[in-house]
């Protein structure tokens, strides 16, 4: 593999990131090649003390993903770091990331209950313009009794969902590793 | 060797060497990789990921030799760090040479 090939490689596994982030890292691997040709090196040995483009782009991703999920907290960015994660490590990423996806299942699960009792009255509303039940104050009194405890719910559940996301970035962060590749494997 | 090793490792030394005077890049990286056995790409990402954190800070000189370069400061949050990972490490180095230093019949 030679210069050109490593940059490109590198170059199109860092697509996703904004420019100046792919502009600045692309250019120190520049710097580094330069250093290394003025020191009589080949472009070969350069690349094989380098490591595998590949396994350095996964590194750049998750360290991008992680600190913009610290920054914005959105379960979006949240999971995007935790996927790239996965993609670094598989088998760590499982170990480390299970237990967050099956918290996100559960964190889904109350906001499904949550949307239900808030959508409570709209379905007796529903039930009676569409299918003609009879209007009964009673239920449509629940109802309006669910809704409220819906919107008390989804404050609990912004609670938790926050703390939850910030948990996972940290945990993230504190296990963001350098995975060694072997010297000589491209 | 234990990866979650190397990680802190890497970070006590980039800080440790950044500490005693700037370096631009190459010199870093080729520093440490004269010392312990690492992927050398992967050491950018690591510096990178530290500036971010606030640790470094980055400018660029002038070089006699060529294209200007990428120099590479220890802030003084940086050297905080520095002071932390370090007594971490004599007391995680210490507790593992004492426990290497016994001898099977327990001296």
């Amino acid at each position: 593999m030679n210069k050109e090939q490593f940059l490109k490689s590198l170059r199109s596994k860092i697509k996703t990131l904004p420019k100046e982030e792919k502009v600045d890292i692309l250019s120190d691997y520049e710097e580094h090649f330069e250093m290394g040709k003025r020191e009589g090196k080949t472009e070969k040995s350069i690349v094989d003390e380098l490591g595998s483009p590949n396994q350095i782009a996964k590194e750049i991703l998750v360290a991008y993903r992680v600190d913009s999920a610290a920054s914005t907290l959105s379960f979006v960015a949240v999971f995007r770091a935790v996927m790239s994660f996965i993609g670094l490590s598989l088998f760590n990423g499982l170990l480390i990331v299970g237990p967050f996806l099956i918290v996100a299942i559960l964190i889904g699960a109350g906001w499904m209950g949550v949307g239900y009792l808030v959508l409570s009255p709209f379905v007796v509303v529903f039930d009676v313009l569409v299918h003609s039940i009879p209007f009964v104050w009673f239920y449509f009194f629940w109802s309006v009794i669910f809704l409220g405890i819906g919107l008390l719910l989804s404050i609990l559940m912004i609670r938790i969902t926050t703390f939850i996301l910030r948990v996972t970035v940290r945990w993230l962060t504190f296990n963001i590793e350098i995975i060694q590749t072997r010297k000589g494997v491209a | 060797m234990n990866i979650q090793f190397k990680k802190g490792v890497l970070e006590l030394c980039c800080l440790s060497i950044l500490n005693e005077r700037d370096y631009y890049g190459y010199e870093l990286v080729k520093k440490i990789s004269n010392h312990i056995d690492i992927s050398e790409g992967s050491t950018y990402p690591l510096l990178r990921r530290l500036t971010k954190a606030g640790y470094f800070t980055t400018y660029l000189k002038e070089s006699s030799e060529g294209p200007s370069r990428k120099y590479y400061t220890i802030t003084k949050d940086g050297q905080e760090y520095l002071t932390e990972l370090r007594s971490e490490w004599q007391n995680f180095s210490n507790g593992v040479n004492e426990l290497l230093g016994g001898s099977r019949d327990n001296e």
